[in-house]
C-alpha cells in the first residue's frame, strides 16, 4: 500500500515539474505578487509619517499621571491631544474620528491607565502610542518609587514592578474582536497571496485529474484495486507537501527577501512555525479538496482553468486579498465570511498579528474542514459514479 | 474459465445487456462485435468488475466477479478503448508507475517491463514522453500496460481504433503470441471483421443487449467473406443511389440485386476504385445477420 502512495506521489511530482505552467502560477505568481503589494503598499498601510495622531484623554480625577501624561503627550510632535470630561471616550472617538484615547481611573494605590485604538491604527501607531505611554507611566512610577525609599532598584527591577502592578490596559475598539488589529503591508500581502496561489492547485490538479477522467486511467486504476478513497489520498499527499513548500518559501520571503528590497520585515518567532504548519495544513485540505471537487465535475482541463481561476478571484476578492478586510465597510466585512480565503487570511493573520495565539484559529480551522470535508465528499461520489457507472 | 450467466444490466428504461448466457475457454480469444451501442463495453466492464449487473452473473474460474472483485482483479488484465496512459510520462515511466501499483517492484518489475515493451515493440522508443509518441505507438504502450504483472484474462477494449496497418499488424501479432505462450485468455472487442476473423477462435455478435450469433469464428464467417468487393463512391455519382453510402458491399447475399448496378457504373467508366476483402464490413455482416434475427 506504501510503494503505491509513494508512485503515486512520484508520478504527480514529475507530471507537475515538467508543467512550467504550472510552476509559473503556483511559485512565481505569489512571489511576484507578495514583492510588489508589499513594497506598493508600504505608504498606504504606515499613514503616520510627518503626521500627528488624534488623542483624546479622559481623567477621573486630576492628578500628578494626568499631568505627566498631557505634558509629555503636548510636547510630542506625533500626537494631537485633547482632554476631555466625558467618560464614553468610544463614542467620542467614533465620533470625532479620533484614533487613540486614554482612559485613567484612579484606584487607591495605582492609577489605571486604559489605551483605546480604533480599528484603523496600524501595528506600527499603536506600537508608537504604546511606547509612549508605557514610557511616560514608567517615569511617573520609578519617580514613586524613588520617593517611596527604594533607590537600590533597578531600571529592570522597576519596570517589573511596574509590569506587575499592570496599571495599564489595552482594547481596541471597533467592530469585532477577530479583525480588529491591522496587519501592516508585509502581513496582510504575504499570507493574502500565499493563500491565492494556494488555491490555484486547481491547475496542476485539473491537469492530470480530468486527463484520467477522459482517458479512462482511472477505470484501468479501478481494476488494478485502487479504490476511490485511495485515489483522492493519493491525490491530497503530494499536493499537500506543494502547498507546504508554498508556504515555506512565501513565509521566508516576507522574513528575509522583502526588508532587503526595502519593505518591512515580517515578524515570525519560531515557536510560530508549527502553529503556521498546522493552519497551511488546513487551509491546503480545503484547497486540494475544492480543487477535486470542480475537476470531478467539469469535462475538460479549460473547463476547470475558467471555473476554478473564476471562483478563486472570487473568493480572493470577498476574501480580503486583493482588497483588506479592515477597510471594507461593515456589511462587507460580513459578506467576508462565505470566502474560505477569507477564513484562511483570519488564520494566518491571528498568528502574525496575536503572537500564535491558538484560540484565535480555531474557528476558521473549523470552517476550513468542513469546506474540505463537503468538497471531498462531492469528489468522491462523482468518482464512484463514474467509475462504477461509465 | 469466464462463465456468463444470464446477464442483464439497465441504464435508466434501457436494458443495455439483456440476459447474455455464454462461457469462454481458458487460453482462446473471444471477440465481442456489434455496432455501437449494442453493449460491449458495458458487458466487458461488468466482467472487469467496474460496473455491478442488475440480475445474473459473470464467474471467472471460482469467483463471482461482483462479490470477490479484488480476486477477480487479481487475475486480469483491462485495455482500455482509449489509451489510458500519463502523457507527460516517458513510456519507461508510464510502466514503471503502474507496475508500481501493481505491486511490483526491484529486479520483477525490470523484467516484467523488458517483457512487455518486447512484446509489443517499443524497446527504442521507451525513454521518449508519451505525448511525443504517435497514435499507433500509445496504443502499444496502452497495450503493454495492460500485460504487466502477466494477467490470466486480458480485456481489451477495441485496441485497434484509429491506428495505422504497421500497429494494427504489431497489436495483433502480439496478441496471438501471448496467447500462445502464455496461455492467456483474451475478451476481445472490435469493429473490424478482419481482425476478428485472424485471432479470435470465437466471436459474440450483439446487438441491442442481446446476442445475435455466437459461436466458432470461421464457421460464423464463412458464408459472408465469399464475394466481399468494396467500391469507392464516384464524385459525379452523388444523385445516385450511392447518395445514400460511401460504398457498396457485393457479398454471397446480395450479389443478384447489386452487380447489374455494378456492371452498368464499370460501363460508363464511373467507378473510381475497387477493393476486393478488407475494410469495414461489420455492418454488412449484420445487416445479414439481422434478416434473421431482429432486435
Amino acid at each position: 500500500m506504501l510503494k503505491r502512495y509513494l508512485a503515486n506521489i512520484k508520478k504527480e511530482f514529475i507530471l507537475m515539474s515538467r508543467d512550467i505552467h504550472t510552476l509559473l502560477v503556483l511559485f512565481v505568481m505569489p512571489v511576484a505578487f507578495i514583492l510588489i503589494m508589499s513594497l506598493a503598499m508600504q505608504d498606504a498601510f504606515s499613514e503616520h509619517k510627518n503626521i500627528s495622531f488624534k488623542t483624546i484623554l479622559y481623567a477621573q480625577e486630576k492628578s500628578e499621571l494626568t499631568d505627566t501624561i498631557t505634558q509629555a503627550l503636548k510636547k510630542s510632535n506625533s500626537f494631537e491631544l485633547s482632554t476631555t470630561q466625558d467618560a464614553n471616550i468610544k463614542k467620542q472617538m467614533d465620533a470625532n474620528d479620533i484614533l487613540l484615547g486614554i482612559y485613567i481611573e484612579e484606584q487607591k494605590d495605582t492609577p489605571k491607565i486604559t489605551l483605546y485604538l480604533s480599528p484603523k491604527v496600524s501595528p506600527d501607531i499603536a506600537l508608537l502610542f504604546r511606547e509612549n505611554i508605557y514610557k511616560i507611566a514608567m517615569q511617573y512610577e520609578t519617580n514613586k518609587q524613588i520617593s517611596s525609599l527604594n533607590p537600590w532598584l533597578s531600571i529592570e527591577d522597576k519596570n517589573e514592578i511596574l509590569k506587575d502592578k499592570n496599571i495599564i490596559r489595552e482594547e481596541y475598539i471597533g467592530y469585532s474582536d477577530k479583525k480588529t488589529k491591522r496587519p501592516s503591508s508585509v502581513q496582510q500581502s504575504v499570507p493574502a497571496w500565499l493563500i491565492f496561489s494556494m488555491f490555484f492547485i486547481v491547475i496542476p490538479i485539473s491537469n492530470t485529474f480530468i486527463n484520467e477522467r477522459r482517458q479512462e486511467t482511472l477505470s484501468r486504476l479501478a481494476v488494478m484495486n485502487i479504490s476511490v478513497g485511495e485515489l483522492l489520498l493519493s491525490k491530497l499527499i503530494p499536493y499537500y507537501i506543494i502547498n507546504t513548500i508554498q508556504m515555506i518559501l512565501m513565509v521566508l520571503m516576507g522574513i528575509y527577501l522583502v526588508p532587503l528590497l526595502g519593505g518591512e520585515k515580517l515578524m515570525v518567532h519560531l515557536q510560530d512555525w508549527p502553529l503556521l504548519i498546522l493552519v497551511s495544513s488546513f487551509i491546503s485540505f480545503a484547497s486540494i479538496s475544492f480543487a477535486l471537487a470542480i475537476s470531478s465535475f467539469v469535462k475538460t482541463t479549460e473547463q476547470a482553468v475558467s471555473l476554478g481561476g473564476l471562483l478563486n478571484i472570487i473568493f480572493a476578492a470577498l476574501g480580503g486579498v486583493m482588497v483588506p478586510i479592515f477597510i471594507m465597510p461593515q456589511f462587507m466585512q460580513y459578506i467576508t465570511n462565505l470566502s474560505p480565503m477569507a477564513w484562511s487570511l483570519e488564520a494566518f493573520l491571528a498568528i502574525f498579528l496575536y503572537n500564535g495565539d491558538l484560540s484565535k484559529t480555531i474557528m476558521p480551522i473549523i470552517s476550513l474542514t468542513l469546506f474540505g470535508s463537503m468538497s471531498l465528499m462531492v469528489a468522491s461520489y462523482k468518482l464512484k459514479k463514474e467509475v462504477t457507472e461509465g | 474459465m469466464i462463465v456468463v450467466k444470464e446477464l442483464t444490466k439497465t441504464f435508466g428504461d434501457k436494458k443495455v445487456i439483456d440476459t447474455l448466457s455464454f462461457s469462454v475457454d481458458k487460453g482462446s480469444i473471444c471477440g465481442l462485435i456489434g455496432r455501437n451501442g449494442a453493449g460491449k463495453t458495458t458487458l466487458m466492464k461488468i466482467m472487469c468488475g467496474l460496473l455491478s449487473e442488475d440480475s445474473g452473473y459473470v464467474k471467472i474460474d471460482e469467483f463471482m466477479t461482483s462479490q470477490q472483485k479484488n480476486l477477480v482483479r487479481a487475475k486480469i488484465g483491462y485495455v482500455p478503448q482509449k489509451s489510458a496512459i500519463y502523457f507527460d510520462l516517458s513510456g519507461l515511466e508510464n510502466l514503471r508507475y503502474f507496475g508500481a501499483i501493481l505491486g511490483l517492484s526491484g529486479q520483477h518489475l525490470d523484467s516484467e517491463i523488458t517483457r512487455v515493451v518486447n512484446i509489443v515493440d517499443l524497446d527504442e522508443q521507451i525513454n521518449i514522453i508519451a505525448s511525443k509518441y504517435s497514435g499507433g505507438m500509445q496504443k502499444r504502450l496502452n497495450l503493454a500496460i495492460g500485460l504487466l504483472g502477466n494477467p490470466e484474462i486480458l480485456f481489451l477494449d477495441e485496441p485497434t481504433v484509429g491506428v495505422d496497418p504497421q500497429t494494427k499488424k504489431i497489436i495483433l501479432n502480439a496478441l496471438e503470441m501471448i496467447v500462445k505462450k502464455e496461455n492467456v485468455t483474451i475478451i476481445y472487442t472490435s469493429h473490424y471483421l478482419e481482425e476478428v476473423e485472424k485471432i479470435c477462435d470465437a466471436l459474440i455478435i450483439l446487438e441491442c443487449g442481446k446476442i445475435l450469433a455466437q459461436g466458432n469464428t470461421s464457421e460464423l464467417l464463412k458464408d459472408f467473406k465469399t464475394a466481399e468487393i468494396r467500391l469507392a463512391k464516384p464524385l459525379e455519382l452523388k444523385e445516385s443511389k450511392w447518395n445514400q453510402k460511401n460504398y457498396i458491399y457485393i457479398t454471397s447475399a446480395n450479389l443478384k440485386t447489386e452487380l447489374p448496378f455494378l456492371l452498368e457504373n464499370l460501363k460508363d467508366n464511373k467507378i473510381e476504385e475497387i477493393m476486393y476483402g478488407g475494410g469495414n464490413s461489420l455492418e454488412q455482416f449484420l445487416n445479414i445477420l439481422e434478416k434473421e434475427h431482429l432486435c
